[in-house]
């Protein structure tokens, strides 16, 4: 696991944390935790297993949510309801999607009080039928001076809230990215379980990527004024008016390097 | 330091209870490579077929819109239908409007109308967007209406003044090119064509009976002017991203002005079609 810390500063850290009478505490604990049967306890993966386990596991997860959003969009797209089946539609390129999640890149947060994150790059690709963005981001532990680096993968869900259309990141992999394989120490690995544990809410500090898409619209038709002065003498005039109208979401469809959003006319007005 | 770390055991059991439910045990490097091998044939298949049906989707630029022109009539639906008075007229003095030089017994006099004055609102019935080929719009507008105008004049000597009926009737194809400015909007802009508005007054004064019938040519260019349509995708934005401080509120906002590149329309197949590249630029 790649961390910042010192040899030095992890031991201090590690002498005062696993004194016994807390290490004992923490198994009896995690003996209470299993025989009620709620064992560990991670919401992702994370910390203590074999590093070339993870990475494997995790190819795996992104190829099983892969799979599952490609049966869902050949389904969608076998309904016999042309996607095209809508008043306007949009096609969003995988390369706009990234500029856009790339707004956040070198941004840090917190989780807490005493650990915060930093976000050092988005990158978002889009499959036939889901939309995966891997964060590499690091959590840092003020407390116990930790860093951990991370891959986080989550999976963009396409969202309208308050006339905005955004999506948020639901992170389904969390991999610790290390500089050594092989197994993490204990007690390092309990460490950074905490900090992953934490890291466990993100999805709700996570920002969510913004997209420039108005669902409320309006444009001016400009007044005329034609002067008649053949035969019969008359000023034709039209009043400038502003037509408004509103857009309703249809459906969101994820390809292969695009993303498609269909939406229908919902309300129209006119004002002068 | 003994109740700093009972604080913080409790926030840990409270963290891993929460975690009970959504636990993921890591399945072995055997089972995870099972699992790629047997999934990764059956993504590609899927890709394939999704391949095959979806071939006809466009790509290539940031962004692209496609507007039925079934929406856009919606629109206009909604201007057209608004009101009967949609297009005002004001008649002004047209001295004469007709007039005929008549001589009895070798006197010579003029029958004559005037239009002193009037006003009347008419309707825009229809303005329908027919046809998006070869990058044209071609479109369909009718107008109609009635009323009366102050008139006056002589007949055979005598002076009267009338309320003579006025019927104006428009019904063209118009057609618009599209434009795409490096920006959010679409413009239409009218081709230029004369149109004629028929215009028919029945005159009665005083037993005479005038017919008047004009076709008055007016510039399209004149009575519709561009109009430039949202592409509904902003030219500025607001993102969130995560505060940097840490505090009650968890997310700072920024904002990004988006600069559109390589802008294009076109309207083909009743579809208006917009392509842009777009970049986001610091305040």
């Amino acid at each position: 696991m790649t961390q910042t810390t010192t040899g030095h500063q992890c031991a201090m850290h590690h002498r005062g944390f696993f004194d016994s009478r807390f290490f004992i505490l923490l198994c009896i604990f995690l003996a209470g935790s299993v025989a009620s049967g709620c064992f560990v306890l991670r919401p992702f993966t994370g910390a203590n297993v074999d590093i070339d386990q993870l990475r494997i596991a995790r190819d795996a997860k992104m190829l099983q949510v892969r799979r599952d959003g490609a049966e869902r969009l050949s389904q969608r797209l076998a309904s016999g309801d042309s996607i095209a089946n809508a008043d306007i539609s949009f096609y969003f390129s995988e390369a706009l999607l990234n500029k856009a999640a790339s707004q956040v890149d070198s941004t840090t947060g917190w989780l807490d009080s005493l650990t915060s994150y930093n976000i050092r790059s988005i990158r978002v690709t889009l499959f036939n039928g889901s939309a995966i963005a891997t964060i590499a981001m690091a959590a840092y532990s003020h407390q116990y001076d930790v860093d951990v680096n991370l891959l986080m993968d989550c999976i963009l869900a396409f969202k309208i809230e308050k006339g905005k259309f955004f999506a948020t990141l639901e992170p389904f992999n969390v991999v610790p990215t290390v500089k050594a394989a092989g197994m993490i120490s204990s007690f390092e690995g309990i460490i950074q379980d905490i900090v992953t544990m934490k890291l466990s809410t993100l999805s709700d500090n996570l920002p969510p990527i913004q997209f420039p898409v108005d669902f409320n619209n309006q444009f001016p038709v400009q007044g005329s004024t034609v002067r008649v002065r053949t035969g019969i003498n008359l000023d034709i005039s039209t009043s400038p008016q502003t037509l408004k109208y509103s857009l309703a979401l249809k459906e969101v469809q994820i390809f292969k390097g695009k993303l498609f959003v269909a939406m229908n006319v919902k309300k129209t007005e006119v004002t002068k | 330091m003994i109740m700093l770390r009972s604080l913080y055991l409790c926030a840990c059991a409270g963290l891993i209870i929460a975690g009970c439910g959504s636990s993921l045990d890591i399945p072995s490097i055997e089972e995870s490579r099972k699992s790629i091998s047997d999934i990764k044939p059956q993504i590609d298949s899927l890709d394939k077929i999704i391949a095959n049906q979806t071939r006809s989707l466009p790509g290539g630029n940031d962004l692209i819109t496609l507007t039925r022109s079934s929406a856009v009539n919606t629109l206009l639906e909604r201007i057209t239908n608004r009101s009967l008075k949609d297009i005002h007229i004001d008649f002004l003095s047209t001295r004469p409007l007709w007039k005929e030089d008549k001589s009895v017994l070798g006197i010579g006099y003029t029958n004559y109308v005037d239009i002193d004055t009037g006003m009347l609102d008419i309707d825009l019935k229809k303005f329908t967007f027919t046809d998006f080929s070869g990058n044209n719009i071609n479109a369909a507008i009718e107008v109609e209406g009635t009323g009366t105008v102050k008139a006056s004049g002589k007949y055979t000597g005598v002076s009267a003044t009338v309320s003579p009926q006025i019927h104006f009737y428009l019904n063209e194809q118009i057609q618009f090119t599209v434009a795409a400015a490096d920006s959010d909007f679409i413009r239409l802009n009218p081709v230029p064509k004369t149109v004629l508005l028929k215009t028919k007054i029945t005159v009665t004064l005083l037993g005479w009976n005038v017919p008047y019938y004009q076709e008055i040519p007016l510039q399209i260019a004149d009575l519709v002017k561009p109009v430039s349509i949202p592409s509904a995708v902003r030219s500025e934005i607001i993102f969130p991203i995560p505060a940097a401080q840490y505090g009650d509120r968890r997310l700072d906002f920024v904002r990004r002005y988006l600069r559109f590149t390589r802008s294009s329309v076109r309207a083909h197949d009743g579809v208006l079609e917009y392509r842009s590249n777009i970049d986001f630029e610091r305040e």
